[in-house]
């Protein structure tokens, strides 16, 4: 048997049901979902988040400021080589000049072992999420899913009008044209299945840095 | 299975006798479960009005599992849109079968997987391994279960019956790690052994907390980010459900994420939140080629039809496990079931059967922590009562209780008879001269086992009251 | 303003001395008390068991007995808790009865929600002392009422109590009625924790407001030897306020006369 048919299992869903379908309308008011208003500082609360949630913050007054914080954040691990993801973002050419002339190894983004063997990857934000300092990475034919993955290190650019406040606005952009892989990143990779105690760096990032563009 | 399983298990008294009486446990369990209590109570309380969405989340369950059938063809439909492939499996045998279908199909040795309860349910991983595949888990709580042939205790954190040293010494044994109680150090060996394993994999296995039936994408949440090796890398991936994990659009999951990580660890959204709809897209750069979502259903539209179905709203978040205080005292494997605590005390004997679970049930005092904490206000105490009724209505109560009841209704339809018992209750009294009970005859000799018992008060308040009345 | 006691049968049989403070800080605070003498049980036990025929017909009689439209007040939190909570759901199939039970649990009370929320007295016109190191248990069943922190800001009103709150405060103590009998070796454990815990908050009087909780862990401490005190916060407002008006009638002696 390889299981049933999608028309025998949603029968006998539909028997089961019978006629307790009360609830008829899903709630009219999601408002009492929202966390963050649209009108507050939702930059300096995404600020707030993203250091609550263990990861560091790096403020840029422009996209030319990109390659001078990355440079830093790259000299505080000891950085050789890195994978840069494709996707569109401020700065993204003047970066991979000024990584490759400090003499960083930028390994191609379709090799398969490529984000094993990195030191860092750079991604940038879709969106950031300023309720809970979350970062939202799109992979598809420019970004590599375990490009923010593998690497001990992530670096992701955040541009700042791509901030929205809540949860609920990242979902409400959302339908059904999803991409075939979208991940909302809000801190390094964790684990505190030890006695509860907490470790940092378990299969994912044990850093990961925002960089903050405007 | 089960039945051989039931042959060889203590009942659950005893279970929980020796869980009482294993030196640390309930010390553990407590310790853990306290902290994620309290996080839970420091972190709700951002959400602005929690009780409010917590309302709401329920409401959205309620009319989910009110349409599934409904919303089970628009999801499949959306995942096939996205080149996935949807199967439906009844039973725990057809739900093996297709995963090792799969896994036989393109000639699988290696599977990383994901953390999922519902993969525990069917004894998964035991079926493929006997098939002869490798199969890793690799959320660091489960591997440890797994190399240490365990089983899970908690519904989220597997092991926290275990301390820093068993664990140790389990490294030393299986990875050949040296002794060491630091557990950075041990997780740095879990992650070295299992890097590889992410690296070389053909399938990947995740289970799904959530599956949004308007876009056709399976949602999981992990703090390590194993989920998303085991969805990325291998070529072929395959999702397994319970049907119950529907919700119908993304706002009302962001709604559901906005609760579980708070409900379940006091964190405000685990670590990573992964989005899958179908397989990877022509050009896409990595992910893998077959997308297979496995939908079962097991018992659940039983629950569906049966007064029971307010359970079905579960988000598997922990958060009555850790208010619990039976299972703080216990420990989750003397349930001896997949879902301990609270909720497994429902849908245990509901999904595997009364005559196995009798006891699970019963063994409650009706605290109500556990509704206090519940994200989908799952009123558990007065399912659990439900489940007392259903179960003295299939003859499953001991003769005595009904007995015992039917007399004691007799005596409290009358405040004469009630006097009467008094009456009689005082003049047992007389052989505990100083005041307390040390033994008591059954049934009541359970409670003087463990404490003492006091003698009536000389005259009842109904005797007092004629003084207080006149005064 | 007038009320109806509902005593309980635990409270009723072990602690009478609980329901007369209820009945005498009431009276101080101008209100008048009837006790409906044909009054025996709520029904929790039965409920709690799952014989819901059983449950039902000794709720009904406590709806006769308690008829009328004044507050019903009783001491003991689970109780209240059942007709609130439970009252209303139990005659679906007979609507008259439902109403009945409706009403009730409408203006059913437990005794520090009835001070604190209907009654609201002017404390300051009280002199509330009571000389103790106090830890409290918060009994399970306060949750479905709605009570938090109302025993223990009631508490803090008394000069020279010193209120210590233990660890795990609102962990069941494990009595859940059958269940201490059905589940002893739990229910054991349970009590035992919750004795360790007044052990080492260094309390001498320990405030527990539900006859069920209080029989579990009275036994469990005398079992334990430990000689805290146990008792009803009504025990303890009733002592102050009597001494309150003790102090206050010495005072009040008149010019020329001896005292």
């Amino acid at each position: 048997m390889s299981g049933v048919s999608q028309e025998e299992f949603i029968r006998t869903v539909r028997e089961a049901i019978g006629t307790r379908r009360d609830v008829a309308e899903r709630p009219a008011d999601y408002g009492v979902a929202r966390v963050v208003s649209p009108d507050g500082p939702i930059v300096e609360k995404f600020c707030e988040m993203v250091l609550d949630a263990r990861m560091q913050l790096h403020r840029v007054g422009g996209p030319a400021d990109v390659p001078a914080a990355v440079l830093a954040i790259m000299k505080q691990h000891g950085v050789r080589s890195a994978i840069v993801s494709e996707e569109a973002f401020p700065g993204r050419e003047a970066l991979r000049a000024a990584m490759e002339a400090a003499g960083c190894e930028l390994l191609d983004l379709r090799a398969p072992d490529a984000p094993f063997e990195a030191d860092l990857g750079i991604t940038a934000a879709r969106l950031a999420i300023a309720e809970t300092g979350s970062i939202v990475v799109r992979s598809g034919p420019d970004v590599r899913r375990i490009g923010s993955l593998a690497v001990p290190v992530h670096v992701s650019i955040v541009p700042r009008e791509r901030i929205v406040p809540d949860l609920m606005d990242w979902a409400a952009a959302l339908g059904p044209d999803m991409p075939s892989n979208e991940v909302l990143i809000t801190g390094p990779s964790k684990t505190s299945d030890i006695e509860m105690k907490l470790v940092v760096g378990v299969h994912g990032p044990r850093h990961v840095h925002v960089v903050l563009v405007g | 299975m089960s039945d051989a399983r039931a042959a060889t298990v203590p009942d659950f008294r005893t279970r929980a006798a020796r869980a009482i009486a294993e030196p640390g446990l309930s010390q553990a369990v407590t310790s853990a479960t306290l902290r994620q209590y309290e996080g839970r109570k420091r972190m709700l309380p951002e959400l602005g009005h929690p009780l409010e969405i917590r309302d709401l989340a329920a409401r959205i369950k309620d009319h989910t599992l009110a349409h599934l059938d409904r919303y089970l063809a628009i999801f499949a439909e959306n995942v096939r849109r996205h080149g996935g492939q949807v199967h439906f499996a009844q039973t725990p045998d057809q739900a093996v079968e297709i995963i090792g279908g799969i896994a036989r199909r393109h000639q699988v040795r290696r599977i990383v997987k994901a953390k999922s309860m519902t993969s525990e349910e069917i004894h998964l991983t035991e079926h493929l391994e006997a098939d002869g595949i490798e199969v890793v888990e690799t959320d660091l709580g489960e591997f440890i279960v797994q190399i240490d042939h365990d089983r899970p205790s908690h519904i989220v954190t597997p092991v926290i019956h275990k301390t820093t040293g068993q664990i140790a010494r389990l490294f030393e044994r299986v990875l050949g790690t040296p002794y060491t109680e630091d557990p950075e150090v041990l997780t740095a060996a879990a992650r070295r052994h299992l890097r590889e394993k992410f690296r070389t994999a053909d399938m990947g296995i995740c289970g799904c907390n959530f599956a949004v039936a308007e876009t056709g994408t399976v949602c999981i949440v992990t703090n390590e980010g194993n989920g998303r090796y085991c969805t990325s890398r291998p070529k072929v991936v395959v999702a397994l459900m319970g049907m119950e994990k529907m919700v119908p659009s993304m706002p009302d999951l962001a709604v559901m994420l906005k609760l579980l990580a708070k409900s379940s660890t006091g964190q405000r959204l685990t670590v990573y939140t992964n989005l899958m709809s179908g397989p990877r897209r022509p050009g896409d750069l990595d992910g893998p080629e077959e997308f297979h979502v496995v939908i079962l259903d097991r018992g659940r539209s039983r629950i569906l039809a049966s007064e029971f179905r307010e359970t079905l709203r579960c988000i598997r978040c922990g958060a009555c496990l850790n208010a619990c205080p039976v299972y703080r005292t216990i420990g989750g494997h003397a349930y001896n079931s997949v879902y301990p605590g609270p909720i497994g005390k429902l849908i245990t004997p509901l999904l595997a059967g009364y005559d196995e679970y009798k006891d699970l049930p019963n063994a409650s005092s009706l605290c109500g922590a556990c509704f206090e904490a519940c994200p989908v206000r799952i009123d558990i105490p007065m399912l659990l009562i439900r489940m007392r009724d259903d179960l003295r209505r299939q003859g499953k109560m001991h003769w005595f209780q009904r007995l015992a009841f039917r007399i004691w209704r007799w005596m409290m339809l009358s405040h004469r008879l009630y006097a009467l018992g008094g009456g009689a209750g005082r003049l047992w009294d007389w052989v505990a001269p100083g005041g307390w009970h040390r033994r008591a005859p059954f049934p009541f000799s359970a409670w003087t086992r463990h404490r003492d018992l006091p003698v009536m008060a000389r005259r009842p308040f109904r005797k007092m009251w004629k003084d207080l009345e006149n005064s | 303003m007038r009320v109806q006691l509902f005593v309980t049968c635990l409270t009723d049989t072990y602690f009478p001395d609980v329901a007369a403070c209820v009945v005498r800080v009431l009276r101080r605070l101008g209100v008048e008390v009837d006790f409906p003498k044909r009054q025996t049980c709520c029904g929790q036990p039965a409920l709690n068991s799952g014989c819901m025929h059983d449950f039902r017909a000794v709720a009904a009689r406590m709806i006769d007995v308690f008829e009328g439209s004044d507050p019903v007040v009783t001491p003991s939190g689970s109780c209240c808790s059942i007709v609130r909570e439970y009252f209303p759901h139990a005659f679906d199939d007979d609507p008259v009865r439902r109403a009945r039970a409706v009403a009730l649990a409408g203006r059913t009370y437990e005794f520090i929600e009835f001070l604190e929320k209907k009654l609201r007295p002017d404390w300051s016109a009280w002199d509330l002392r009571f000389d103790a190191v106090a830890t409290y248990h918060y009994s399970c069943h306060l949750r479905g009422i709605g009570i938090t922190d109302e025993h223990v800001r009631m508490l803090q009103r008394f000069r020279g109590l010193e209120y210590r709150p233990m660890e795990k405060m609102d962990q069941c103590c494990g009595f859940g009625g059958t269940f201490a009998v059905k589940y002893g070796d739990i229910s054991g454990a349970m009590v035992r924790d919750k004795v360790a815990n007044i052990r080492k908050i260094g309390a001498n009087l320990l405030v527990c407001n539900d006859g069920g909780c209080t029989l579990n862990i009275a036994g469990a401490l005398h079992r334990d030897g430990c000689d805290v005190r146990v008792m009803h916060i009504a025990q303890i407002l009733d002592q102050a306020m009597a001494a309150s008006e003790k102090r206050r009638a010495a005072s009040a002696v008149p010019q020329g006369v001896q005292p």
